[in-house]
């Protein structure tokens, strides 16, 4: 079974650490502009959301795509763009609802995860564990105990005297 | 890097519970300033425990690129401050809203942080104040008249909100205070200063320095004033064996951290350290201050290279170190700074430590040996008595031609 990436938003302490390997692991620069992955923040409130292509079964970007240069990989699941395709012409990230594809500030190209092939290196810096890369089984059971635990705590709420 | 850094317990604790987790040992020794400078230990301080931060809290949050992510994101859930949302509270805000001023609530320190935050304002330096402010109305230096009507009282966390919005905003007493030590001195006066716990004008963080003679010449020492964090040899807390102090240090330590052996030494490579540390963007905590194997020099200078191809070895790291302190040292000479002020605040040498261990108990600094180890620390810096860099000195670093208006 294909593994996928899994986002855990409460674990994010917002340190950009993916950011930083994406760039470095893809463009050969630590650059978080560069990145295919971004940490939204809200530092007012204490919110930080991973912002990163959710690898759609369904995908807008590919059902926009003029050229069809958005292909999915068999072995990974992950949506590539097939630059020789490609005419830049940046729909793909005007409509992902995610802001999964990104525009390459350098050179002006889209950029999207690939998963890096199978091996995700912003999962491996992601020291609190907010970003992993599991089985869809164990993504479904993580976000299962989750919801029990919320239900339980919610319950002894209701049950307490 | 990641992996050494997160090797050290102190890595994994401040991860857990931030620099918090530095109250449990001091409070419980008597190494902490409670009512300003009364007292070493805050009674019945149990609420301030770093445990407690879990209640609010709603996880943590890093710095730029880093794994141990020390500070708390917390909010309030109910009580006057609902909804309130702040991060931190570091150690030393547990001081300046906790036990300097006496409240013995961790929501007081919340709150007080968040609004120190919001405002703007340094956490030390306005609780320095506070808690100062409180002494010289308690003991009847000040009155309703200075503080508008105020009533300045320990353990009043009201009273605390309200002189932090006075000294943000600048409203009548809170003006006074917003001016610093110095200045509100002068206004005083009747014998204030004496309950001023500053060095050079700038309050010294909540730690009570008098059983830690090492901790009592970094803040003396400090060129920014009372900066705990300028050379702070945190290390000599554990009580190290002597051959691994050796190792580090590059001369014999006294082990025992009541004891001035040495000492100088440790502060002023601590210095050379952290100057680099500093310059590098490398973050304090997580070099040597409570850890001996933390990445240092041979780690910096690896960074270095990795970075920017330049080769600079340990030697040369600690040259760079010294010409920081040196510049700055010449600075504060310029503006009128001398060794007189590399003092620290009378009462560390009168009072001695009413509370805490058998270690910490009955403890104050020795003037004679404590002006030794400060001529010793001029000594490592190559400096002379009166704590102005040598000719030569100037020379081997490379500032003979600053423009520093004094050679």
């Amino acid at each position: 079974m294909q593994k996928i990436l899994f986002i855990d938003p409460e674990k994010c302490t917002g340190c950009r650490m993916c950011e930083t390997a994406c760039s470095m692991h893809h463009e050969k620069v630590c650059n978080p502009n560069r990145a295919r992955i971004h940490i939204a923040k809200w530092e007012t409130a204490g919110l930080y959301v991973p912002i990163v292509c959710l690898q759609c079964e369904s995908p807008i970007c590919e059902t926009v795509c003029p050229v069809r240069a958005i292909k999915k990989d068999e072995k990974t699941g992950a949506l590539l763009v097939d630059y020789n395709l490609c005419v830049g012409c940046r729909l793909c990230a005007l409509y992902c609802p995610f802001a999964g594809a990104g525009i390459d500030t350098a050179t002006g190209k889209i950029i999207k995860c690939d998963l890096c092939d199978g091996d995700p290196v912003c999962v491996r810096f992601c020291d609190p564990e907010a970003l992993q890369y599991v089985k869809a089984t164990r993504a479904n059971m993580m976000k299962m105990r989750k919801a029990a635990e919320r239900f339980s705590e919610l319950m002894q709420k209701l049950l307490a005297p | 890097m990641n992996d050494m850094i997160m090797s050290t317990r102190w890595a994994k604790a401040q991860s857990r519970w931030g620099t918090m987790i530095i109250y449990s040992n001091t409070n419980t020794t008597g190494l902490i300033r409670t009512r300003n400078f009364q007292l070493n230990r805050l009674v019945e301080g149990q609420d301030l425990e770093p445990e407690n931060i879990d209640r609010y809290s709603i996880g943590t949050a890093g710095c730029y690129g880093c794994v141990v992510h020390c500070r708390h994101r917390y909010v309030l859930r109910e009580g006057p401050h609902a909804q309130l949302y702040g991060e931190g509270p570091e150690y030393t805000s547990l001081g300046a809203f906790g036990t300097m001023v006496d409240c013995k609530k961790m929501e007081t320190v919340l709150v007080a942080n968040h609004l120190v935050n919001k405002y703007g304002l340094d956490t030390l330096e306005t609780g320095g104040l506070i808690a100062w402010a409180m002494e010289l109305y308690e003991k009847g230096i000040i009155d309703d008249k200075v503080t508008d009507g105020l009533k300045l009282e320990w353990g009043d966390e009201g009273a605390v909100f309200e002189m932090i919005r006075k000294i943000a905003l600048r409203e009548g007493f809170g003006n006074t205070l917003a001016d610093g030590f110095r200045p509100a001195i002068a206004k005083f006066g009747k014998g204030s200063d004496y309950y001023a716990i500053e060095v050079k004008g700038m309050s010294n963080l909540h730690s009570d320095e008098r059983p830690t003679p090492s901790f009592a010449l970094n803040i003396a020492t400090a060129t920014r004033g009372a900066d705990h964090l300028r050379s702070r040899p945190a290390v000599d807390m554990y009580g190290l064996p002597e051959e691994l102090l050796v190792e580090v240090y590059g001369a014999p330590v006294a082990s025992d951290y009541t004891s001035y052996d040495g000492k100088s030494r440790m502060v002023w490579w601590q210095e050379l350290l952290y100057a680099v540390t500093d310059s590098i963007g490398v973050c304090k905590f997580q070099t040597v201050f409570c850890a001996l194997h933390a990445p240092k020099w041979e780690e910096f200078s690896r960074l270095i290279r990795l970075a920017t191809g330049m080769e600079l070895s340990k030697a040369q790291l600690m040259q760079i170190g010294e010409r920081i302190c040196t510049l700055e040292r010449t600075f504060n000479l310029r503006e009128g700074f001398t060794r007189k002020d590399d003092t620290l605040p009378e009462r560390y040498f009168k009072e001695p430590t009413p509370m805490g261990l058998p270690i910490a108990k009955g403890r104050k600094i020795d003037r004679e040996r404590f002006e030794k180890m400060l001529d010793e620390y001029y000594e490592l810096h190559n400096w002379d008595k009166n704590g102005v860099p040598k000719k030569e000195t100037l020379e081997k670093l490379g500032l003979d031609k600053e423009p520093t208006h004094l050679l």
